[in-house]
């Protein structure tokens, strides 16, 4: 069904919900999965990449060891998690084997977000986009600071949940948004 | 602090010949007789933004600002410290946008800028230039644009706004490379890097217009901060990689994004800085202001009016669009068109006063970012006067700082560049409306 998937990852923990499900999708089309980070720069004025802390992070080999941990991070997650289901899967009563060493590359980008994920995307001809879906629920306009954890830091990107609609919105091929089930609200309907 | 590179850029020991080099080959001679005639009057003081801004403390006066720098360089006949050197950084980068508005209160027109440039040079031929410029500045060196955007990079940018924006134009093209047209399009390259979307939005308005014009595959970086950095060969080389283009394609001329200081590079300084020695480019130079003026007085772009603006509007004076550019009536022409509730900056056109942004500032990155947001506090209380909801900035430059600015000192308003709100408001005709489903 798929060729290409793209999932984003913004480094939070809260999306290896996101990941998983892009993974599983990725095996079930025997798609490539293409992992991409895009580090935030707070300035515009050059291609480096200043993050908000100032710390600078501009060159090839920075953006290369970070694709290294995202490989790092996401293998484990495979491991502990696929272990079982991973190796085998019948497809029509035959059993296939499912690669274990899944299709994946890792990219890391410097920039804005929204901007270098729908660029890669079009670039990469990606058919489905994944994300995580807390961004969608955080307001920018509102002073109140989602409870996530980036990496076990409770720091939080207060434009995430633009980024997300942004992409949700202007992406040419579908977009899916994964909730893990710890950050699923309850349900209020309007009377 | 500077990182490792950059220290190691930095000269260990100071070259008096080679200061001295700098001092006598940049316009020695009106230097030396502006430094004698300046009679400290302080006429220059109030006209400075930086020094209104921090509380008329006299070292942000301009004439202080050259003579502890410049003035003593020349005294010195070069022989000055490293620290010296260091210290020299403060005043002619943290405490001077080159913005000219100084000269036009000085009774002998004595220009500040152009000595700011001078102390710059000899700054940076020992390394002493902020760090962050700095790595803008080998951007430039390696790729020849501000963002090291390579030349496929850029290219797929242009096609992925063409394919963005084919759905509300009909037809729209955005068209690489071809020859002998009326326009060279360039622009700043946070364009293709943050702003895709202007590309999209130039390349509508073009459209409608019916004008002929290509975008270059090189060439295309019209900003400059090698300029402001004080590498006056590295910013020759850039200047010249435009209109080197421009002649390859054989163009008539060559049209500036809304970018201040891309225009004064282009037109001002470039030739000067790339071997024209009657510093006049070799092509003419025009920007987008002077164009959107032309096609709004011609009819040849129309406003829906009603989607004319509503809500207050001003706008902002770019120190090179308008005081060192001379489009100050232009820009109002312009916002006469889109606005019906325009309101004036006090004091404006060229008398407006630099944003605080300008002259390398934002690029100088977030070790600068409180000083250079204590210093748009007079910028910041002039939007704030006029009760505009809308600023109108024809200059990324400005565009960046009075963005800062609006959250620093909460003024509600929301920027935006010409082309924005002309691709908003302008009539597109049954031409150019896409097919309907
Ligand atoms: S050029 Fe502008 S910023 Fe520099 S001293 Fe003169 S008024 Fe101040
Ligand atoms: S106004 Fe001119 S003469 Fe007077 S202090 Fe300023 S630079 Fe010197």
């Amino acid at each position: 069904m798929y060729d290409k998937i793209l999932f984003c990852s913004d480094l939070f923990v809260s999306t290896d919900q996101a990941f998983l499900n892009a993974l599983q999708m990725a095996n079930d089309s025997d798609a490539q999965l293409l992992v991409f980070h895009v580090l935030e720069s707070g300035h515009r004025y050059s291609g480096h990449v200043e993050t908000y802390d100032a710390e600078v992070v501009s060159d090839a080999e920075v953006f290369d060891k970070i694709a290294g941990n995202l490989k790092k991070y996401y293998s484990k997650l495979i491991s502990s998690n696929f272990k079982d289901k991973i190796e085998i899967k019948a497809t029509g009563g035959v059993p296939i084997p499912v690669p274990s060493t899944p299709d994946i590359r890792y990219e890391v980008r410097g920039g804005n977000a929204v901007i270098e994920i729908l660029r890669f995307a079009r670039k990469e001809d990606i058919d489905l986009i994944v994300m995580g879906s807390y961004t969608l629920g955080v307001d920018d306009e509102s002073d109140e600071e989602p409870k996530v954890e980036q990496n076990g830091d409770p720091k939080v990107e207060p434009s995430l949940g633009s980024n997300a609609k942004q992409i949700l919105l202007s992406a040419k091929c579908p977009v899916l948004i994964v909730t893990p089930p710890g950050q699923r609200l309850n349900i209020e309907l309007d009377d | 602090m500077p990182d490792e590179k950059q220290l190691k850029a930095r000269i260990k020991k100071v070259n008096i010949k080679k200061i001295k080099n700098v001092l006598e080959t940049l316009d020695g001679a009106r230097i030396k007789t502006w430094l004698n005639i300046c009679a400290k009057c302080g006429l220059c003081a109030e006209s400075c933004f930086f020094y209104l801004a921090n509380d008329k403390n006299p070292e942000f006066s301009p004439a202080y600002k050259i003579k502890s720098t410049v003035g003593e360089m020349y005294k010195k006949k070069g022989d000055v410290s490293l620290p010296f050197l260091e210290a020299s950084m403060e005043a002619l980068w943290a405490r001077c946008t080159m913005c000219k508005r100084c000269s036009q209160f000085c009774p002998f027109g004595i220009d500040i800028a152009a000595m700011i440039t001078i102390g710059r040079s000899v700054c940076q031929s020992h390394g002493f230039v902020p760090e962050f410029l700095a790595k803008a500045v080998e951007n430039y060196r390696v790729s020849g644009n501000q963002m090291a955007l390579t030349k496929d990079d850029f290219i797929e940018t242009c096609e992925w706004m063409e394919e963005e924006t084919a759905d509300e134009i009909k037809g729209l093209t955005i068209p690489m490379d071809v020859p002998e047209v009326k326009f060279m399009y360039t622009l700043n390259a946070r364009e293709p890097m943050y702003y895709p979307q202007d590309i999209a939005q130039i390349a509508q308005i073009l459209t409608v217009a019916e004008e002929s014009w290509t975008m270059p595959s090189e060439g295309w970086e019209c900003t400059n901060l090698p300029m402001f950095a004080g590498d006056r060969t590295l910013a020759g080389i850039i200047v010249e990689n435009m209109y080197q283009k421009a002649r390859d394609l054989k163009v008539d001329k060559i049209l500036v994004t809304e970018c201040g200081h891309a225009y004064r590079s282009t037109k001002y300084e470039g030739p000067y800085l790339s071997g024209y020695p009657d510093g006049i480019p070799p092509i003419e130079i025009i920007h987008s202001v002077e164009l959107f003026c032309e096609y709004l007085e011609s009819g040849r772009i129309k406003i829906d009016p009603s989607k004319k603006l509503k809500e207050p509007v001003t706008y902002q004076d770019p120190c090179n669009v308008s005081r060192n550019g001379g489009l100050w009536d232009i820009g109002r022409i312009v916002m006469g068109y889109l606005a019906d509730d325009f309101r004036e900056m006090s004091p404006n056109k060229d008398y407006n006063h630099c944003c605080g942004g300008g002259g390398g500032y934002i690029p100088m990155g977030p070790e600068y970012r409180v000083k250079r947001m204590v210093s748009g506090k007079i910028k910041a209380e002039q939007i704030r006067k006029t009760g505009a909801k809308l600023v109108i900035v024809p200059c990324h430059n400005c565009f960046d700082q009075i963005n800062d600015l609006n959250e620093e000192y909460d003024l509600g308003i929301k920027s935006v560049s010409i082309k924005e709100v002309l691709c908003e408001i302008m009539m597109i005709p049954d031409k150019f409306k896409p097919d309907e489903e």
